[in-house]
Protein backbone atom coordinates (compact mmCIF):
# COMPACT_ATOMS: atom_id res chain seq x y z
CA UNK A 1 0.00 0.00 0.00
CA UNK A 2 1.52 3.70 -0.92
CA UNK A 3 -0.76 7.19 0.23
CA UNK A 4 0.33 9.89 -1.90
CA UNK A 5 -1.36 12.95 0.01
CA UNK A 6 -1.86 16.17 -1.95
CA UNK A 7 -3.48 19.56 -0.91
CA UNK A 8 -6.33 20.91 -3.06
CA UNK A 9 -8.51 24.72 -2.26
CA UNK A 10 -7.39 23.70 1.53
CA UNK A 11 -9.01 20.47 1.46
CA UNK A 12 -6.18 17.11 2.13
CA UNK A 13 -6.56 14.63 -0.77
CA UNK A 14 -4.99 11.09 -0.03
CA UNK A 15 -4.91 8.32 -2.76
CA UNK A 16 -4.92 4.51 -1.12
CA UNK A 17 -3.19 2.87 -3.58
CA UNK A 18 -2.78 -0.92 -3.32
CA UNK A 19 -4.31 -3.18 -0.46
CA UNK A 20 -5.02 -2.18 2.64
CA UNK A 21 -4.59 -5.36 4.94
CA UNK A 22 -3.58 -6.46 8.52
CA UNK A 23 -0.35 -5.63 8.42
CA UNK A 24 -0.39 -2.22 6.75
CA UNK A 25 -3.76 -1.11 8.09
CA UNK A 26 -2.58 0.46 11.13
CA UNK A 27 -0.06 2.55 9.16
CA UNK A 28 -3.15 4.12 7.26
CA UNK A 29 -4.70 5.50 10.17
CA UNK A 30 -1.68 6.71 11.67
CA UNK A 31 -0.69 8.88 8.68
CA UNK A 32 -4.94 10.31 8.77
CA UNK A 33 -4.64 10.71 12.49
CA UNK A 34 -1.33 12.91 11.50
CA UNK A 35 -3.42 14.71 9.31
CA UNK A 36 -6.24 15.60 11.50
CA UNK A 37 -3.35 16.44 14.18
CA UNK A 38 -1.91 19.07 11.96
CA UNK A 39 -5.26 20.97 12.17
CA UNK A 40 -6.94 19.66 9.24
CA UNK A 41 -10.76 20.88 8.29
CA UNK A 42 -11.36 18.51 5.73
CA UNK A 43 -9.81 15.15 4.39
CA UNK A 44 -10.93 13.42 0.75
CA UNK A 45 -9.83 9.66 0.53
CA UNK A 46 -9.65 9.12 -3.44
CA UNK A 47 -10.11 4.97 -3.22
CA UNK A 48 -10.22 4.63 -7.24
CA UNK A 49 -6.52 2.98 -6.73
CA UNK A 50 -7.63 0.72 -3.75
CA UNK A 51 -7.81 -3.26 -4.97
CA UNK A 52 -9.27 -4.01 -2.02
CA UNK A 53 -9.11 -3.60 1.60
CA UNK A 54 -10.03 -6.17 4.61
CA UNK A 55 -11.84 -5.62 7.93
CA UNK A 56 -8.80 -4.24 9.37
CA UNK A 57 -8.73 -1.36 6.96
CA UNK A 58 -12.56 -0.79 7.77
CA UNK A 59 -11.63 -0.56 11.47
CA UNK A 60 -8.73 2.25 10.70
CA UNK A 61 -11.40 3.90 8.32
CA UNK A 62 -13.82 3.87 11.30
CA UNK A 63 -11.38 5.28 13.96
CA UNK A 64 -10.33 8.15 11.31
CA UNK A 65 -13.67 9.30 10.91
CA UNK A 66 -14.55 9.16 14.62
CA UNK A 67 -11.59 11.39 15.06
CA UNK A 68 -12.41 13.77 12.48
CA UNK A 69 -16.08 13.87 13.85
CA UNK A 70 -14.69 14.84 17.25
CA UNK A 71 -11.89 18.09 15.88
CA UNK A 72 -15.15 18.84 13.42
CA UNK A 73 -13.18 17.78 10.55
CA UNK A 74 -14.86 16.50 7.17
CA UNK A 75 -13.50 13.23 6.18
CA UNK A 76 -15.51 11.96 2.40
CA UNK A 77 -14.30 9.20 0.40
CA UNK A 78 -14.52 8.63 -3.31
CA UNK A 79 -13.47 6.81 -5.87
CA UNK A 80 -15.10 3.37 -4.27
CA UNK A 81 -15.16 0.66 -7.55
CA UNK A 82 -15.36 -3.08 -8.14
CA UNK A 83 -13.85 -5.34 -5.06
CA UNK A 84 -13.60 -2.50 -2.37
CA UNK A 85 -17.23 -1.30 -3.25
CA UNK A 86 -18.52 -4.63 -2.79
CA UNK A 87 -16.80 -4.76 0.16
CA UNK A 88 -18.27 -1.54 1.40
CA UNK A 89 -21.59 -3.33 0.59
CA UNK A 90 -21.02 -7.07 2.46
CA UNK A 91 -19.93 -5.45 5.76
CA UNK A 92 -23.09 -2.66 5.41
CA UNK A 93 -20.06 0.30 5.68
CA UNK A 94 -21.81 2.78 3.21
CA UNK A 95 -23.77 4.28 6.01
CA UNK A 96 -21.32 4.47 8.33
CA UNK A 97 -19.44 7.39 6.42
CA UNK A 98 -19.46 10.33 3.61
CA UNK A 99 -19.35 9.03 0.75
CA UNK A 100 -19.35 10.99 -2.68
CA UNK A 101 -19.78 9.77 -6.47
CA UNK A 102 -16.80 11.21 -8.01
CA UNK A 103 -13.59 13.22 -7.07
CA UNK A 104 -14.68 16.41 -7.80
CA UNK A 105 -18.38 15.75 -5.65
CA UNK A 106 -15.62 15.25 -2.86
CA UNK A 107 -13.89 18.09 -2.61
CA UNK A 108 -17.17 19.81 -2.83
CA UNK A 109 -18.59 18.21 -0.16
CA UNK A 110 -15.37 18.40 1.77
CA UNK A 111 -15.36 22.73 1.18
CA UNK A 112 -18.84 22.87 2.71
CA UNK A 113 -18.74 24.61 6.32
CA UNK A 114 -17.09 22.78 9.27
CA UNK A 115 -19.34 19.83 10.92
CA UNK A 116 -21.48 20.82 13.53
CA UNK B 1 1.27 -24.23 -16.17
CA UNK B 2 4.35 -25.27 -13.63
CA UNK B 3 2.70 -24.58 -10.26
CA UNK B 4 -0.80 -25.92 -9.21
CA UNK B 5 -0.01 -26.02 -5.45
CA UNK B 6 2.16 -24.72 -3.06
CA UNK B 7 2.82 -24.80 0.76
CA UNK B 8 3.79 -22.29 2.85
CA UNK B 9 5.10 -22.07 7.30
CA UNK B 10 4.01 -19.11 8.75
CA UNK B 11 4.71 -17.97 12.42
CA UNK B 12 1.62 -16.84 14.18
CA UNK B 13 1.91 -12.96 14.25
CA UNK B 14 1.12 -10.30 12.53
CA UNK B 15 4.04 -9.17 10.17
CA UNK B 16 3.93 -12.97 8.85
CA UNK B 17 0.79 -12.29 6.78
CA UNK B 18 2.74 -9.94 4.32
CA UNK B 19 4.67 -12.79 3.60
CA UNK B 20 1.98 -14.97 3.61
CA UNK B 21 0.59 -12.66 0.88
CA UNK B 22 3.58 -12.53 -1.58
CA UNK B 23 3.57 -16.27 -1.58
CA UNK B 24 -0.48 -15.95 -2.74
CA UNK B 25 0.90 -13.67 -5.56
CA UNK B 26 3.58 -16.23 -6.79
CA UNK B 27 1.30 -18.92 -6.60
CA UNK B 28 -1.43 -17.00 -8.42
CA UNK B 29 1.26 -15.83 -11.01
CA UNK B 30 2.44 -19.47 -11.61
CA UNK B 31 -0.84 -21.04 -11.58
CA UNK B 32 -2.42 -18.26 -13.88
CA UNK B 33 -5.17 -17.60 -11.39
CA UNK B 34 -6.92 -14.46 -12.77
CA UNK B 35 -6.89 -11.21 -10.90
CA UNK B 36 -10.50 -11.45 -9.82
CA UNK B 37 -9.78 -14.56 -7.94
CA UNK B 38 -6.48 -13.95 -6.69
CA UNK B 39 -8.23 -10.43 -5.17
CA UNK B 40 -10.95 -12.25 -3.29
CA UNK B 41 -8.44 -15.12 -1.70
CA UNK B 42 -6.17 -12.33 -0.52
CA UNK B 43 -9.34 -10.63 1.69
CA UNK B 44 -10.18 -14.27 2.48
CA UNK B 45 -5.86 -15.43 3.60
CA UNK B 46 -5.98 -12.08 5.70
CA UNK B 47 -8.87 -12.26 7.29
CA UNK B 48 -8.52 -16.12 8.80
CA UNK B 49 -4.85 -15.08 9.21
CA UNK B 50 -5.39 -12.23 11.19
CA UNK B 51 -8.39 -14.24 13.11
CA UNK B 52 -5.63 -16.92 13.99
CA UNK B 53 -3.05 -14.55 15.06
CA UNK B 54 -5.07 -12.17 17.14
CA UNK B 55 -7.66 -14.15 18.89
CA UNK B 56 -7.00 -18.37 18.67
CA UNK B 57 -3.61 -18.54 17.61
CA UNK B 58 -0.88 -19.50 20.15
CA UNK B 59 1.93 -16.39 20.15
CA UNK B 60 4.89 -18.12 18.31
CA UNK B 61 2.86 -21.16 16.89
CA UNK B 62 2.85 -22.44 13.64
CA UNK B 63 0.10 -21.88 10.72
CA UNK B 64 0.54 -24.01 7.81
CA UNK B 65 -1.18 -22.59 4.34
CA UNK B 66 -1.69 -25.00 1.59
CA UNK B 67 -2.89 -23.33 -2.19
CA UNK B 68 -4.11 -25.22 -4.73
CA UNK B 69 -5.40 -25.18 -8.46
CA UNK B 70 -8.20 -27.68 -8.87
CA UNK B 71 -10.55 -28.02 -12.47
CA UNK B 72 -12.96 -25.85 -10.95
CA UNK B 73 -11.93 -23.78 -8.53
CA UNK B 74 -8.64 -22.67 -6.00
CA UNK B 75 -8.51 -24.20 -2.42
CA UNK B 76 -6.94 -22.31 0.29
CA UNK B 77 -6.19 -24.36 3.38
CA UNK B 78 -5.19 -23.35 6.53
CA UNK B 79 -4.10 -25.02 9.52
CA UNK B 80 -3.29 -24.05 13.51
CA UNK B 81 -3.21 -25.02 16.81
CA UNK B 82 -5.00 -22.62 18.80
CA UNK B 83 -8.33 -22.56 20.00
CA UNK B 84 -11.40 -23.83 18.23
CA UNK B 85 -12.94 -21.66 16.35
CA UNK B 86 -15.61 -22.60 13.44
CA UNK B 87 -16.15 -19.57 11.65
CA UNK B 88 -19.08 -21.31 10.00
CA UNK B 89 -21.12 -20.66 13.22
CA UNK B 90 -20.07 -17.28 13.85
CA UNK B 91 -23.58 -15.40 13.24
CA UNK B 92 -22.95 -11.77 11.89
CA UNK B 93 -24.87 -8.58 13.17
CA UNK B 94 -28.08 -8.09 11.02
CA UNK B 95 -26.91 -4.83 9.00
CA UNK B 96 -28.35 -2.08 9.82
CA UNK B 97 -26.71 -2.33 13.53
CA UNK B 98 -24.53 0.51 13.77
CA UNK B 99 -22.24 -0.37 16.54
CA UNK B 100 -18.93 0.14 14.75
CA UNK B 101 -16.39 -2.11 16.61
CA UNK B 102 -18.58 -5.52 16.59
CA UNK B 103 -19.46 -4.74 13.06
CA UNK B 104 -16.15 -4.32 12.11
CA UNK B 105 -14.95 -7.50 14.39
CA UNK B 106 -17.84 -9.69 12.35
CA UNK B 107 -16.97 -8.05 8.63
CA UNK B 108 -13.67 -10.58 8.40
CA UNK B 109 -15.93 -13.89 8.12
CA UNK B 110 -18.73 -12.31 6.52
CA UNK B 111 -16.15 -11.14 3.67
CA UNK B 112 -14.96 -14.98 3.65
CA UNK B 113 -17.91 -16.33 3.93
CA UNK B 114 -19.32 -13.77 1.12
CA UNK B 115 -16.41 -13.74 -1.22
CA UNK B 116 -15.58 -17.88 -1.15
CA UNK B 117 -17.85 -20.59 -2.65
CA UNK B 118 -17.26 -22.83 -0.03
CA UNK B 119 -15.96 -22.53 3.43
CA UNK B 120 -15.29 -26.27 5.45
CA UNK B 121 -13.68 -26.45 8.56
CA UNK B 122 -12.96 -29.54 10.81
CA UNK B 123 -11.14 -30.03 14.44
CA UNK B 124 -9.29 -33.12 14.46
CA UNK B 125 -5.93 -33.88 16.94
CA UNK B 126 -6.14 -30.30 18.48
CA UNK B 127 -5.95 -28.77 15.14
CA UNK B 128 -8.14 -26.30 13.17
CA UNK B 129 -8.42 -27.24 9.43
CA UNK B 130 -10.32 -24.62 7.12
CA UNK B 131 -10.73 -25.23 3.47
CA UNK B 132 -11.98 -22.39 1.39
CA UNK B 133 -12.92 -22.67 -2.26
CA UNK B 134 -13.15 -19.70 -5.03
CA UNK B 135 -14.72 -21.26 -8.77
CA UNK B 136 -12.38 -20.49 -11.84
CA UNK B 137 -14.49 -18.36 -14.21
CA UNK B 138 -16.35 -20.38 -16.43
CA UNK B 139 -14.14 -19.96 -19.29
CA UNK B 140 -11.08 -21.74 -17.11
CA UNK B 141 -12.75 -24.41 -15.47
CA UNK B 142 -11.52 -28.12 -16.43
CA UNK B 143 -13.79 -30.82 -16.97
Amino acid sequence: MELFEANQDAVDVVHVVGRVNSANAQHMAGRLDDILERGSRAIVLDLSRLEHMTSSGFRSLLMAERRAAEKKARFVLCGLQGLTLELFEIGGFLDMFEVAKTRDDALQRAAAPARV
Amino acid sequence: MANTEASLEVVSALPEIERAAAWLDTFAAEADVPGEVTSRLHVALDEILSNVINHAGRRGGRILLHVRRCAQDVELTVVDDGLMFDPRRFEPLPVGVRVAEQRVGGAGLLFVRTLMDDVDYTHRNGQNRLVVRKRLPPALQKE
